[in-house]
């Protein structure tokens, strides 16, 4: 059966809160780990882990390799 | 030769597209956040926020939903110069244009437990430095709020960590620890209480 909590909750008489945005049981790059978007009690905190930062300093390192092979190839 | 020429330019084309992608989302991470707060400041962002809540407040639940990206609240902690506008929702897009207030919980001022997320990053960069006794200042539809910071903990990022209040509760999250390489394993909650509010509910809903 699908959607099994809907139905638990529906039988339970839990009332579940209209919800903004994407479905809070989406799953994220990390396996296992639901996508908090709506507040829910003892929900974890939401994922703010931001790969940005982490894209800033590969994508510097990998200009940086290329343009010192481009530099010691035109030098040799 | 030619395979480092090739492997140069290709490393050099790749590192170029990182890096002017992470820009670009951070780019329009501030073109966001100005958008936001120049709404804000707009007397059509507040209303909006008011007429949520004051249907919020009459049948238990809003029946005007506030979408994702609208500012629904301004944040401002003096001590660390923070001053940002909170935007609704904490999807990726939203927690870019600025911190997120997490949909169900309650908005500052109202009873209840209001979460607002941010990442660790950006306009939670300086989070890390708030200490016990923080002033808050949180604005919110007619609601002006003052709160004062009562505890600051790091727990694990899969731990339950966010729990529903009967009093006014204000938490704010983001990821732990703050200069960290990658998917940082733990999140900061700050949590705060109300000392102080002007403006009510009432005056938005006698206006």
């Amino acid at each position: 059966m699908t959607n099994m909590k809907a139905w638990v909750d529906s039988a339970a008489g839990v009332t579940i809160p209209a919800r903004v945005g994407t479905d809070s049981s989406a799953m994220v790059n990390d396996p296992g780990r639901p996508v908090v978007t709506t507040f829910s009690n003892g929900t974890v905190a939401p994922a703010t882990a931001s790969e940005l930062p982490t894209l800033a300093v590969l994508g510097a390192f990998l200009l940086l390799i290329g343009a010192g092979i481009l530099v010691s190839r035109s030098r040799s | 030769m030619l395979f480092r020429s090739v492997l140069g330019y290709t490393l050099i084309s790749v590192g170029g597209a990182t890096l002017a992608f992470s820009g670009g989302r951070y780019a329009v991470g501030e073109f966001r956040q100005a958008e936001a707060r120049q709404q804000w400041d707009q007397a059509e962002a507040r209303a909006a926020v008011a007429l949520a809540r004051r249907s919020a407040s009459i049948d238990g639940r809003s029946s005007v939903p506030i979408v994702n990206g609208a500012p629904v609240a301004r944040l401002v902690i003096p001590r660390l110069h923070l001053d940002e506008i909170v935007v609704e929702g904490v999807n990726d897009d939203a927690l870019n244009a600025g911190p997120g207030h997490l949909p169900g919980s309650a908005f500052p001022g109202e009873s209840g437990n209001a979460v607002i997320s941010a990442h660790r990053d950006r306009h939670f960069a300086r989070l890390g430095d708030i200490r016990l006794g923080d002033t808050v200042v949180t604005e919110s539809g007619a609601v002006r709020g003052t709160w004062v910071v009562i505890s600051r903990r790091v727990i694990d990022a899969h731990a339950p960590a966010l729990f529903r209040t009967k009093d006014a509760t204000l938490t704010l999250t983001t990821c732990w620890p703050i200069r960290y390489m990658g998917s940082a394993p733990e999140r900061l909650l700050v949590s705060a209480k109300p000392v102080g509010q002007t403006g009510s509910f009432a005056s938005v809903l006698t206006n």
